[in-house]
This record gives structure tokens, C-alpha cells and sequence, in this order.
């Protein structure tokens, strides 16, 4: 699919590309710390010290923004590449050995499937409480299903496919056909879903993080930014504004070369 | 007919075993157990031990769950840990709600993204199409609870048109219970449309594509007939299968847009007992959200044979 049929993905890798260097460079600096409290400069509007003013302990609001960006990613990153490398193995190997064990990951993957993403998460949440690990884990277990369906589909057809057979014939143990040949043949339909996974995994992040079950305060989140930011709609609107706009630039970026990058590898999609 | 609904159901049932299972064992790996989340910290061995021991935790895993399976179907869901209230009751006041708030918000969407789908469709590649186009990845890509601020810092803050939090029973003035609704409705409306839009443009667009669409314009039927009396029944079935999954999740609680407004819903209560870690009620709105979307799922299948005869029972 050529750039003139999607104008979106110039969009999109530009939004991509300024939100990763918000996200990189605020991991390693930022104008202020984003966790120093000034009491004595709360609630202040924007100026040249405090490009985007300060919130209600005074912090930085461009600085939390910055280390903000790099935490949301990062956590949605990881659980994204976590749901991958679950729903990989599991849809591959209910693929490639079928029977019982394709029998039993279908099954787990319907019941997963039953619960909405954000709902699932939020129950596992209840479980884990408010961490950092298990934020990851349970957005991770939320997506696993979608992905582990995905590879199972791809590899059912692989696994018909002479060089598959031709590594049965060589002597090559089940396991090592299955990761060697298999999966990796997978890779285009799931790149495909791993980057509309990692818009949802971000949206949900920010929804878990605005509901005070994500991230434990103070770690800077886009929603525990716009969490804090809501009693004080009323006199500086711009507490939820600004990280609410960052989050809409980063999922219009990720959805736009989510849709690029479908159009390239899953043509037969091309009309999403 | 019947017996397509039959095994349907049937093949629904193991996958609703495994979701009571799910729910079981993941309330079973908190810290701590029932009867200590009930009496709290301060309380002595002996208590512990008697209260255990009435509510059967130390029968095994598998008598628990099947004793627990048996009272879910007696109608009793346990009770809440905050305020002693049985969980049922509160489940179902909470959904009635929510299916208030959500039922004519999920018809408005369809009844817009529906037509604009198969219009745009129609319109492939014209003005029309990159609005539909771009409202639905803008739809898509912003918040829920993001688009909710900004309609109350507008609409209430601002303008101070609408009420911004809170809710009134339908026994107060019907007008006044509409008005606080008109804002989480208009926020569920935002952002639920997007992908019944752009599932339904993407349908069409293929549908269009068809032989037998050719075959009804060589026919020399008006456009307009080709598109709703060719098309659309056969655009329809994706996008059904998609607003059956989002109407499922939607039922199951539109957690972010009722805690943002106040409103007494399921997502909220969800929201709420997992911050007091009442447990009961967390175990009871997650089964209940999974048998909905499991209901969901299933109505969607045994709709499809109807709406297309190609497809076999």
C-alpha cells in the first residue's frame, strides 16, 4: 500500500517518533525533578521557568509529562511484548501438537476472552495491588488470548508447509521445529496485532492509572496526571488538557502505523 | 434452528465453567484469606478458626469451589465485606442502571455508524469518506475519561449548562435524570462509535467489491437499492459480530465514564470494591460481566444464520 492511500502514516510515524524522544530523552532529564513538592508555587500557570506551570504540590507539569511519557510506554511496551511472547508459545504450540492441548488453550482463551480487557485487568489488579509488575501482568494476561488465537490461525496453515515436514524428516524434535520454523513464520500477522495491542495496552494503562489502580502515586503517569489534575478542572483546566492531549497524540500515532503497517504485511485488511 | 441454538448453548457451557473457575481461583491468590479480610487484623486465632471453619475453608479446594458453584445458583452471591449487604441484589440494581445509560447510547451509535459506514463506503475516496475516516480514528485514539473532562469543563464548567457529577433516580423528574445523563452518554457516544464506524466502512467497501454488487448495477438497479438491499445485509454481519462484543463489554460496565461522572453503574461498583478489596463483589461483577459476554457472543452467533442464509447452521 503506497503512502497516497494512507497520508496518515506520515502522521503517524511523526507523532510516534516525537512522543519515543519525549519518552527517551525525559528518562534520563527533565527540567525539574518531576517528584520535587514547592508548596510555595502551586497551581502556577504557565510561564518561562514552568513551560506548562505547575500542579497542586507544585511540581513540574512539562517535567512529570516527560518521565510520565516514558513510564506509560514503557509499562504498556512490556506487557505488550509479555502478551506476545505468551500468546505466541501457547497459540503455537496448540497448533503445531493440536489435540488435547489445542483443545485446552482454546478453551482458557475463550473463558480470558469472556472478561473485557480493562475489566480483567482491573480484577487482577484487585489481586496484585497497585505495582508496577503488576500492572504489566495483568494487562498482559488481558491481551494474551487475542494473540495466542492469532498465532494458532497462522501456524495451523505453516504447519502444513513442506519445510516444516521436510524438519520432521531431518530428525528435528517436535519442540525445536515448532520454535525454529513455526513461530518465527508467524511474525507478520502477529507484528500486525502486537501494534494495535500496544494502543489498547496504552489506553488501558492510562484508564488503570486515572482509576488510582495502576501505578502507585507518586510514579508520573499520563492518567494519574489527569487523576490529580480533576479537582482542579474549574482553575487550571490545563492539568487535564495537556497530559490528556499526549495520550491522544501517542494513540493517533500508534493507530495510524498500526494501519500502515497492516496495510504492508496483511493486505487482505486493507480497508480497516 | 433450535437445535443450532442447542449446541450452541451447549458449547457455551464449558467455557462458562472455566470462567467461574477463572474468577474462583483468582479471589483464592489473595493475600490472606476470606474469613481474615472479614474480621481484619486484630482478630484472635480462635475466631479465625471458627469463622474458617464456618464458611468451609477448610474443606479442599474443589469442595469450595463446587459448594460456592451450587449457592451462585441458589441465588446466593455472598456478601459484600464494606457494608454486610447481599452481593446479588446490588449487582442487579447497579446493572439496571448501567443498561439505562448504555442501551440507547449502543443504538444511537449504530444508527450513526451503520449508514455513514456503508455511505462512506459508497463514497469511497471523497470528502465524505475522509470525515468519516478521520472521526473514527480520532474516536479510537482518545480516552474515554479524557473526552469526559472536556465535556464537563465545557458543558458543565464553562457554559454551566449541564449538570457534571451525580445522578437522579427515576423517581425524581424524568427531565432532571436526563439531563445528568446527557454528558456520559455523549462521552460513551464518542468514543464507542469509532470502531462500529470503521468496521462497518471496511465491510462495505469489500462488500462493494462483490460479483453479485457488479451484478445488480448491470442489472440496472438504482444505487441506492444496491447499497441497502445488497450491501448492507451483507456488510452487516462483521460489524455485528464486533457491536456484539462491544455491547457486551459495555454492559459488563463502562467503568471509567461512570466513576468520572458518579454514577451508581456496575463498572463503578467494580472500580469501588476493588479499592476496598471486597472481594464478594468483585468476584460477582466479573462473573456476571463474563456471562454476559458469553450471552452476547452467543446471540450474535445464532443472529448471523438470520441475517445471512449463507451462513449454515
Amino acid at each position: 500500500m503506497t503512502s497516497r492511500r494512507r497520508p496518515g502514516s506520515l502522521l503517524g510515524l511523526t507523532a510516534c517518533g516525537l512522543i519515543s524522544v519525549v519518552s527517551l530523552v525525559g528518562m534520563i532529564w527533565t527540567p525539574f525533578d518531576p517528584y520535587d513538592i514547592n508548596l510555595d508555587g502551586r497551581l502556577l500557570p504557565a510561564s518561562t521557568t514552568h513551560w506548562l506551570g505547575t500542579d497542586e504540590f507544585g511540581r513540574d507539569v512539562l517535567s512529570r509529562l516527560m518521565r510520565a511519557s516514558g513510564i506509560s510506554l514503557g509499562i504498556a511496551a512490556l506487557s505488550t511484548v509479555l502478551a506476545l511472547c505468551l500468546g505466541a508459545f501457547l497459540g503455537g504450540a496448540a497448533a503445531f501438537f493440536r489435540g488435547w492441548i489445542e483443545r485446552g488453550v482454546l478453551l482458557a482463551c475463550d473463558a480470558l476472552m469472556a472478561f473485557p480487557a480493562l475489566l480483567l485487568a482491573l480484577g487482577i489488579m484487585a489481586v496484585a495491588g497497585p505495582n508496577e509488575i503488576g500492572v504489566i501482568f495483568a494487562l498482559a494476561i488481558a491481551f494474551t488470548p487475542r494473540l495466542m488465537r492469532i498465532t494458532r490461525a497462522a501456524a495451523i496453515s505453516i504447519s502444513e508447509r513442506d519445510y516444516v515436514k521436510a524438519s520432521r524428516v531431518l530428525g528435528n524434535g517436535e519442540w525445536y521445529t515448532m520454535l525454529r520454523h513455526v513461530l518465527p513464520n508467524c511474525i507478520s500477522p502477529l507484528t500486525v496485532a502486537a501494534g494495535t495491542i500496544f494502543g489498547t495496552a496504552l489506553l488501558a494503562e492510562t484508564a488503570l492509572s486515572f482509576l488510582g489502580i495502576g501505578m502507585p502515586p507518586p510514579t508520573a503517569t499520563w492518567g494519574g496526571m489527569m487523576a490529580d489534575g480533576r479537582q482542579y478542572i474549574d482553575i487550571r483546566p490545563g492539568l487535564i488538557v495537556i497530559p490528556g492531549s499526549a495520550i491522544s497524540v501517542a494513540m493517533l500515532g500508534i493507530n495510524l502505523l498500526a494501519d500502515a503497517l497492516r496495510d504492508r504485511l496483511d493486505p487482505r485488511m486493507r480497508y480497516l | 434452528m433450535l437445535a443450532y441454538a442447542a449446541k450452541r448453548f451447549a458449547l457455551a457451557l464449558p467455557t462458562l465453567f472455566l470462567v467461574s473457575l477463572i474468577v474462583f481461583g483468582v479471589m483464592r491468590l489473595i493475600p490472606g484469606d476470606p474469613a481474615a479480610l472479614i474480621l481484619g487484623d486484630a482478630a484472635d486465632p480462635e475466631t479465625l478458626a471458627a469463622l474458617r471453619e464456618q464458611l468451609g475453608l477448610n474443606q479442599p479446594l474443589a469442595v469450595q469451589f463446587f459448594d460456592w458453584i451450587s449457592r451462585l445458583l441458589g441465588g446466593d452471591w455472598g456478601t459484600s465485606l464494606t457494608n454486610d449487604e447481599p452481593v446479588l441484589p446490588t449487582i442487579i440494581e447497579r446493572f439496571s442502571f448501567t443498561v439505562t445509560l448504555v442501551l440507547p447510547v449502543f443504538a444511537i451509535a449504530l444508527c450513526l455508524a451503520l449508514p455513514a459506514g456503508l455511505l462512506a463506503a459508497r463514497k469511497y475516496g471523497s470528502r465524505f469518506d475522509s470525515i468519516v475516516t478521520v472521526a473514527a480514528i480520532v474516536s479510537l485514539s482518545v480516552p474515554g475519561f479524557w473526552v469526559a473532562l472536556l465535556l464537563i469543563l465545557v458543558f458543565g464548567v464553562e457554559l454551566g449548562w449541564l449538570p457534571t457529577v451525580g445522578y437522579v433516580t427515576v423517581d425524581d423528574n424524568w427531565t432532571t435524570q436526563v439531563r445528568y445523563l446527557i454528558l456520559p452518554a455523549a462521552a460513551l457516544l464518542i468514543v464507542e462509535t469509532g470502531q462500529l464506524l470503521r468496521m462497518m466502512r471496511a465491510s462495505s467497501l469489500e462488500v462493494l467489491e462483490a460479483e453479485y454488487i457488479m451484478h445488480a448495477r448491470a442489472k440496472g438497479l438504482p444505487e441506492t437499492r444496491v447499497a441497502w438491499r445488497h450491501a448492507f445485509p451483507n456488510a452487516l454481519a462483521p460489524t455485528l459480530t464486533l457491536a456484539g462484543m462491544l455491547l457486551g463489554s459495555l454492559l459488563g460496565g463502562a467503568a471509567v465514564i461512570e466513576t468520572v461522572f458518579a454514577l451508581p453503574g456496575l463498572g463503578r461498583l467494580l472500580v469501588d470494591s476493588v479499592f476496598q478489596r471486597d472481594y464478594p463483589v468483585v468476584q460477582g461483577v466479573l462473573l456476571l460481566v463474563a456471562t454476559l459476554q458469553i450471552a452476547m457472543n452467543l446471540l450474535v452467533d445464532l443472529l448471523h444464520p438470520v441475517l445471512d442464509p449463507r451462513v449454515r447452521l
